[in-house]
């Protein structure tokens, strides 16, 4: 399995765990708003990086590593702010 | 919509019901508010960078006046949506707006009247205003979005002005491939504004009554600032609102109509420098006046002040585009005469322009070294130490002049125009063909 195929397998299950957790989240009534914000926010940001991962792939292009980094280390520091603010 | 109740009595107690007892209500109606204040921020840079870069010449003429009615929509559904809170801050700027309205010529006056505000009183205006803000604009919107997208299909994408080669040119079909380029973009927008909203949650503003409006100046939302400043400058509120209001439906007119006034096939930057510079003056003037307004809540502005002001700043503009003009003609130029630059000149580029920077900085520090240990001199006597700062000063000016030459000779490398020169000299300043 190829590099890419491998972080985009991983962000799909990140981004099904996130809004499996976020349905859960929507039943309660008691929950903190910055949480559910935060981890929508994950959310978006990894099937950005997906649908990036794809669309370069389709242009036969790599897709830049500093961007993955990027959206990576923005994605671990929101996680930690959402236990913070839980 | 499923808690709102658009009703003068009950619009304040819903939206406040939303706020503190519906789940994530708060959350909701911040991000709400920010995201319709970045598709209107948004909008207004969609629109100067297609002036900009030249989008609405032919044969996308109407492209241009749909995305023109476009930006009036939102505009529009940015202006019901504010009246629906109904604070004290929504409803007195509201009122404002529906004052301007019943400035304006009698038939169109009348018409709005008719459309927006209906029999008269406030319990059909919010009805209006809700019907107005959640199905016929954002109805609109999509028709001209429909018609837009119909017209981009026909015409395709405006050419960038940068040139792209016929060998870099391809056909990019809008699903998948720009349909999930949008996609990423919003989920990236999305994400971006649940963050604002995070970091700036929304609170609710006292209830609208007209004892507390008293209180209170009225003032537009952000967005409408700078009409509403336009309008407090002196010399049209002693002509009257419909004078002030005409000189605004002119420069919407005039934006609409653009593309029948600049009929020239030129796109690129240093090819309009007329129109360019037009309009970073009206960027510029569209900024001060909204920031103006922000400070000076209900102050009459005196006419000397405003084209002051005003003048200044387009002045100020005006002048440092064309100065910037050259330096664009040249640039875009060379960029078209020997196509981009490689990554090794890119890199060449860079490092002289750091070594020039070094070199100003240390000369600069070197000029006042030698100068300190002068006036050291002159003032104390000579000692060993002032004597060796200025030897060592005088040594880092030479060093640093001897960088710059060298630097010099090595930039004269890519053009040979030393060289040039020095035989010139040498052969008598004769013509360029004796070389």
């Amino acid at each position: 399995m190829k590099l890419y195929s491998r972080i985009v397998l991983l962000l799909l299950i990140l981004q099904a765990d996130v809004t499996g957790f976020l349905i859960a989240l929507s039943f309660t009534t008691n929950v903190n708003q910055n949480t559910f914000a935060l981890l929508l926010m994950i959310d978006l940001i990894a099937f950005a990086m997906t649908t990036y991962i794809y669309r370069t792939e389709r242009l036969h292009a790599l897709p830049s590593r500093v961007w993955l980094i990027v959206g990576s280390v923005v994605i671990a520091t929101v996680f930690f702010s959402s236990l913070v603010f839980t | 919509m499923l808690y709102y109740v658009p009703s003068p009595t009950e619009a304040y107690s819903s939206t406040q019901y939303i706020f503190n007892a519906v789940p994530y209500g708060r959350f909701l109606e911040t991000v709400h508010l920010y995201t319709a204040y970045a598709m209107i921020m948004l909008t207004f840079m969609h629109l100067m960078r297609g002036y900009f870069v030249s989008v609405q010449k032919k044969p996308r003429e109407l492209m241009w006046v749909v995305g023109m009615l476009m930006g009036f929509v939102t505009l529009g559904i940015g202006f019901t949506g504010y009246l629906l809170p109904w604070t004290v801050v929504s409803k007195s700027a509201t009122d404002v707006g529906v004052g301007m309205i019943n400035a304006l010529p009698p038939g169109i006056s009348s018409f709005l009247s008719f459309l927006i505000v209906g029999a008269g009183g406030d319990s059909t205006t919010v009805l209006r205003f809700y019907d107005l803000h959640i199905i016929l604009l954002p109805a609109v919107l999509l028709v001209l979005l429909a018609a837009k997208m119909y017209m981009l299909e026909t015409h395709g994408v405006s050419d960038p002005i940068a040139g792209v080669s016929e060998k870099r040119r391809r056909l990019i079909p809008v699903f998948p491939d720009a349909t999930v380029y949008v996609l990423e973009l919003a989920a990236l927008f999305g994400a971006g504004m649940l963050l604002i909203s995070l970091i700036f949650p929304l609170s609710l503003p006292p209830q609208f009554t007209p004892e507390l409006a008293a209180q209170y100046t009225p003032q537009p939302d952000w967005y409408f600032l700078w009409i509403y400043q336009i309008i407090k400058i002196s010399a049209f509120e002693t002509a009257g609102l419909p004078v002030a209001l005409s000189a605004v439906t002119v420069i919407f007119i005039l934006l609409i109509i653009l593309p029948f006034i600049d009929r020239s096939n030129k796109k690129l930057f240093f090819e309009r420098p007329v129109y360019i510079s037009l309009g970073a003056i009206f960027v510029a003037e569209l900024v001060t006046l909204t920031y103006w307004g922000l400070v000076t809540p209900g102050q009459i502005i005196a006419n000397e002040q405003a084209a002051l002001v005003l003048g200044g700043v387009a002045l100020t503009v005006a002048v440092g585009t064309f100065l910037l003009h050259d330096l664009l003609y040249r640039r875009a130029r060379s960029k078209l005469l020997t196509g981009p630059p490689s990554a090794a000149l890119r890199s060449a580029q860079a490092w002289t322009c750091m070594a020039f920077v070094l070199l100003v900085g240390l000369g600069a520090m070197t000029i006042g070294w030698t100068l300190n240990a002068s006036v050291q001199i002159v003032i104390s006597g000579v000692s060993f130490s002032t004597i060796v700062m200025l030897l060592l000063s005088m040594l880092g000016l030479g060093l640093v002049v001897l960088g710059s030459i060298f630097l010099l000779y090595r930039l004269d490398l890519g053009t040979g125009s030393i060289r040039k020169r020095v035989r010139l000299f040498e052969i008598g300043w004769e013509s360029d063909e004796a070389l």
